[in-house]
């Protein structure tokens, strides 16, 4: 079997000018919780757009289960943006009458039931309900598929603790035995002992893909510690 | 017990010492079958490979026995249980002392100390 | 999947295009009445003023509507392709192609429903006109009964040779700019995605670009016919359809030619060339 997710020398210009992604080459293996770490401006939601299919490279290829961006892989990805994307006017209730039509992965009874216990009423409008809410329930949709990987953008950003907890747990009791978790985040020390691997990217490059548990046993220091000598200005 | 996990040791070791006083202290149960790995690195915030790898461990030192149907229960074998608990205790004091020798005192002062406490309890 | 993009899309907008033909069909029927009204002799100017607002009111509504339903089809293209839904759009499990056809069907069928909405109550207002004047004023109704009892006997005056020929054509011509109508819309706002930096501004700027540019190409195609009817006289021949007929069907092949040309491209712009934000 191909590997879950391999990428070649992939490249993203914006504009002509900015770089984004320098020859990047990574491989994303099965059945891990991955963090994809690095500062602002790395180029880590670049690369995500990219095997999402929402940018297209400049040069180089992803390969997600052996096919490019497409109407394939996207039925195998379950991702989770850093914004609020969902159409406001429409009710919780058609938002999963919608997944439920066009992902064959998805479990609405699962999205229900966790809807359920955070008392979200089914019949609300999106654009009613507050910001950590809204970001709870594209979570709830996101996690109640079954996919083979799936990508979480940032997910932990500008959120309490009690809401971190929740994010975090929601991943863990959800994420299908055989897939892949691909977290981003610049804040190590909140998720660091979920995961299981860890990617720094700097400057649109691969600066280190580890475990972390060979990271601590050979730097003897924590991830978090690790990444800010790795990153220090 | 909860889990109140340190960043500076290792995960898996923390995880490891939280289950043996659960089993010890009697929540779970002799017999009784303890929550999936999923279920408790979920409860933990922890990755479910590494609680795989904690419970695995806690299997090797005969404290739970994997079940054939699936799922682990705690071992029946008061004796392993009560012997858990004397090793734990035993590195408790180990510390303690260590840590007493390195303010100065000898062990006869540590045992004078210890009965002065009580009494004025 | 196609099926089922149009089964959501068609869920999501069908409600505002409906209101907005109910409004115009509502306004067609109170200018109607309007002439039933005992205002039109009134010695206060200001009644029968209110009168002909009312009816000049409901023709610039025919026209907002028209131009309000396709402002609601672009911004919503727009929103749903290439603002933070499109993260939603474009990681669903479906193809470009069947992303773009869900949108071409839909925006043309409801450009056809619009068009027919427009119709309708323009039937609304003279029906009702009619109705309302005809018990004030026989000599108007019993005009206008005879008329219509005559309309057979006129279609077979050789002024109206051609007249089937040219119904068909013109039929064909508002059919195909349906489509053609979505085509531009869809095809501006997806080529001024190219300006990454005012995507909005090039949208408009594409539209205004590409609508010139339909224009022009029907001008110089039509030049043909125009100068051929020039040299066998017109003004001479019993029926004007004959010409008509061919001005249309020239535009719609044009409007054909047009859709088939920027459909393709933004078929092309969305699978290569997408950068959402």
């Amino acid at each position: 079997m191909s590997e879950l997710v391999e990428i070649n020398n992939l490249t993203k210009f914006y504009e002509k000018k900015k770089l984004a992604l320098d020859h990047m080459n990574l491989t994303i293996p099965r059945g891990k919780i991955i963090g994809l770490l690095g500062p602002n401006g790395s180029g880590k939601t670049t690369l995500i757009k990219l095997i999402n299919g929402l940018l297209v490279p400049t040069e180089g290829v992803i390969l997600v289960n052996g096919f490019r961006p497409g109407p394939e892989s996207k039925a195998w990805v379950s991702y989770l943006p850093e914004r609020t994307y969902f159409q406001g006017s429409m009710k919780v209730k058609e938002l999963i009458d919608l997944f439920a039509d066009f992902y064959q992965d998805f479990r609405p009874e699962r999205a229900r039931e966790m809807l359920a216990n955070l008392r979200i009423s089914e019949e609300d409008r999106l654009k009613t309900l507050s910001k950590g809410t809204k970001e709870k329930v594209q979570l709830i949709m996101v996690m109640s598929r079954q996919a083979q990987l799936y990508i979480l953008d940032e997910p932990i950003a500008g959120v309490d603790p009690a809401a971190r907890d929740y994010i975090l747990r929601t991943i863990i009791s959800n994420y299908s035995e055989e897939a892949t978790v691909l977290i981003s985040t610049h804040l190590i020390t909140d998720i660091e002992q979920v995961l299981d691997e860890v990617i720094f990217i700097r400057d649109g490059r691969v600066v280190l893909q580890d475990t972390v548990e060979h990271i601590r046993e050979s730097r003897g220091k924590s991830v978090d510690g690790f990444f800010r000598e790795v990153f220090a200005c | 017990m909860a889990w109140n996990l340190d960043s500076d040791r290792p995960i898996y070791a923390q995880i490891l010492e939280v289950m043996q006083l659960r089993i010890i202290a009697g929540q779970y149960r002799p017999g009784e079958r303890i929550p999936s790995v999923r279920e408790l690195a979920s409860e933990a915030g922890v990755n479910p490979n590494t609680m795989q790898k904690a419970l695995a461990e806690l299997e090797k030192e005969g404290l739970v026995m994997a079940q054939r149907t699936s799922g682990r229960i705690v071992t029946e074998d008061m004796e392993m249980i009560r012997a858990t608990r004397n090793q734990l205790a035993k590195e408790q004091i180990q510390e303690f002392i260590d840590k007493m020798e390195k303010l100065g005192f000898n062990k006869k002062e540590i045992v004078t100390l210890l009965e002065q406490m009580e009494d004025k309890e | 999947m196609l099926g089922k993009l149009l089964k959501h899309e068609w869920k999501a907008v069908w409600k505002v295009p409906t209101l907005l033909i109910g409004i115009v069909m509502l306004a067609g029927l109170v200018a109607g009445l309007t002439f039933a009204m005992p205002i039109w002799n009134s010695d206060w100017v200001g009644l029968p003023m209110s009168g002909v607002m009312l009816i000049l009111t409901f023709f610039f509504g025919l026209s907002g509507v028209n131009i309000g339903i396709i402002i609601y089809f672009g911004v919503r293209y727009y929103k749903s392709m290439f603002t933070d839904e499109g993260y939603l759009t474009h990681t669903l499990p479906v193809s470009a192609r069947e992303l773009l056809l869900n949108k071409v069907i839909t925006m043309s069928a409801w450009n056809l429903i619009t068009a027919a909405g427009v119709i309708v109550s323009l039937m609304i207002f003279g029906g009702v006109a009619f109705l309302s004047l005809a018990p004030l004023d026989g000599a108007f109704a019993r005009e206008v009964t005879r008329a219509l009892a005559e309309l057979p006997e006129l279609f077979s005056a050789s002024e109206m040779a051609g007249f089937q020929a040219f119904c068909a054509s013109l039929i064909l011509m508002l059919l195909t700019s349906a489509f053609s109508g979505t085509m531009i819309l869809i095809g501006a706002i997806t080529l001024g995605q190219m300006v990454r930096k005012h995507r909005i501004l090039g949208a408009i700027g594409a539209y205004f670009a590409i609508n010139g540019v339909v224009q022009m190409v029907n001008t110089v195609v039509m030049m043909p016919i125009m100068f051929n009817s020039m040299n066998n006289m017109w003004w001479e021949m019993d029926s004007p359809f004959p010409i008509f007929t061919g001005f249309y069907t020239v535009m719609s092949l044009v409007f054909v030619a047009v859709s088939i040309g920027l459909y393709f491209l933004c078929e092309y712009l969305i699978k290569r060339q997408l950068e959402l934000e």
